[in-house]
């Protein structure tokens, strides 16, 4: 009597994903190429802290879309068969990399990267600051990067305050009002926080752009130090 | 063929809704049903107890009193020490402290606070027969012996001038600078002024110099163990409705009556500090 070879060895053969041949080997380049470049991208986006978070954020819609449509063009009928005839299913497949491409040469063509120019600034009248006390921050005019050659018209500032002293309840209920200078023009002012990112416009700058930088104290018997946390030049 | 779609739509959406959502909200801390709160027991006007009657009255316990009714919750007080207050925060013995607690840039670092719900400034209190301290300058240039808590901002505050102008006596409870002071061993007791009004309340032989003040501002909050965002936004909520809605000077005129209760109403209460930073 021979043994029953049970379901799983009854069950039909169905033809592998994409490959009606079955010769499945072809997709693991693929496969581990893509492993490779999700775990770099994840890394690097790690690296960039707030930033990348961002990134992802922006990114994730354009996967999510591409990889939806992906699934469900190329998804297995019931019967194992791929339900696209071999055009349709390449004009599908160039969608999907023609959007790809596009966003590749926007970010490697038209994008310019942000510049980070925190170790540039130069702050003045930023010690032992009172209630109403003026400090002003400058952008590099000097050197290999400068406001006017970086290409960029926008700063994101980030501003904190420190308290020397272990009494005073200052730098909490403190804020800031930033007002950006371009060339000597004045710009719309900004009011935030200690640690909060002030986002200023630099447009059309030609030699010199900062910021005049004045604080308001709930305390007059405060006295805090201005230092400058971080300084993006981005577009 | 319909259910494949549906199920291809569905898993969509499930993909794209975390993409297109705001910023991750930090999920509520759920109040416990009984809360244990940090409160001092030796200071007239603010928090005191009665170990015979077990009763306990100030402008503190009516304030956590307040909240307990607010938050509809249990109180377990927790007696502590001025020295005490952070580190019961830090090892999570209670949920919160309410015991004129000045809020500061130094303690924000370990601890968060929800407030201000008081504002004062250092005051000095002297014996009522004793009038050698008049401004400032007899204060930290005379050699005075000045009687100060531990743990305090009064003691951050007077230490530079200790053995320069005048002599800290450091104490570990406010009672015991108060007792010092009646029995003659310092010339004066400095600590926040509206403090200094309830003691001055409870023993008539010592007054409250009205007119010498000094420092930063003593802004009291409730102490909040760190990164606790969720309870102080709720807290924040309460105690704005606590100032503006009468609470605050009904309880401050029955506890303190000081002269001028608008001089210690804060404007504002602070943002909640972020939990992340």
């Amino acid at each position: 009597m021979r043994a029953s070879r049970g379901p799983v060895a009854n069950k039909p053969k169905t033809e592998p994903l994409g490959d009606p041949g079955g010769r499945r080997t072809g997709t693991w380049p693929w496969f581990i190429a893509g492993c490779a470049a999700t775990g770099v991208m994840g890394i690097l986006l790690l690296t960039m802290g707030t930033k990348g978070a961002e990134i992802s954020q922006t990114l994730s819609l354009m996967v999510g879309v591409v990889g939806c449509l992906l699934t469900f063009y190329f998804r297995q009928s019931e019967t194992g068969t791929i339900t696209l005839r071999p055009r349709r299913r390449w004009i599908l497949s160039a969608v999907p990399l023609v959007i790809l491409g596009m966003a590749a040469g926007w970010w490697f063509f038209i994008h310019k990267p942000d510049i980070n120019v925190t170790d540039l600034v130069a702050v003045t009248g930023g010690n032992g600051m009172h209630d109403k006390s003026e400090a002003w921050v400058a952008l590099p005019t000097e050197g290999d990067i400068t406001v006017a050659n970086s290409g960029r018209d926008r700063l994101a500032l980030i501003l904190r305050l420190v308290n020397p002293a272990k009494v005073g309840n200052c730098v909490g209920p403190a804020t800031l009002n930033v007002a950006p200078i371009v060339d000597g023009k004045w710009g719309i002012p900004v009011t935030v926080s200690s640690g909060e990112e002030a986002r200023l416009s630099l447009a059309g700058v030609e030699r010199r752009a900062g910021a005049r930088v004045i604080v308001n104290m709930t305390d007059l018997a405060c006295v805090v130090d201005l230092t400058v946390a971080e300084a993006i030049l981005y577009n | 063929m319909v259910r494949a779609r549906l199920r291809a739509a569905l898993t969509a959406f499930l993909l794209l809704a975390p993409a297109c959502g705001p910023e991750p909200v930090p999920t509520p801390t759920p109040l416990p049903k009984v809360l244990y709160i940090g409160v001092t027991t030796d200071h007239p006007g603010w928090s005191t107890h009665e170990a015979g009657t077990n009763r306990r009255t100030g402008f503190d316990i009516a304030l956590a009193d307040w909240l307990r009714s607010r938050l509809a919750r249990d109180v377990t007080f927790v007696d502590l020490r001025l020295e005490e207050r952070i580190e019961a925060l830090e090892d999570h013995k209670v949920h919160m402290v309410i015991s004129t607690f000045s809020i500061t840039d130094e303690r924000r670092k370990v601890i968060d606070f929800a407030g201000p719900y008081m504002i004062t400034r250092q005051g000095v209190l002297v014996r009522k027969d004793d009038h050698r301290i008049k401004n400032y300058d007899d204060l930290t240039r005379k050699n005075r012996n000045i009687c100060v808590a531990s743990g305090t901002t009064s003691q951050e505050q007077l230490q530079p001038f200790n053995g320069k102008g005048l002599a800290l006596t450091v104490e570990p409870a406010l009672q015991g600078c108060f007792e010092r002071l009646v029995n003659k061993q310092v010339d004066a007791f400095s600590t926040d002024q509206l403090v200094l009004h309830g003691f001055a309340k409870s023993r008539l032989e010592t007054r409250v110099l009205d007119d010498l003040t000094f420092g930063a501002q003593e802004q009291y909050g409730i102490g909040l163990p760190n990164h606790d965002k969720s309870t102080c936004d709720l807290l924040a909520g309460h105690l704005k409705t606590f100032l503006y809605e009468g609470k605050w000077e009904e309880f401050l005129e029955r506890n303190l009556h000081p002269a001028n209760l608008a001089a210690y109403k804060p404007l504002d209460l602070d943002p909640c500090e972020d939990g992340t930073t």
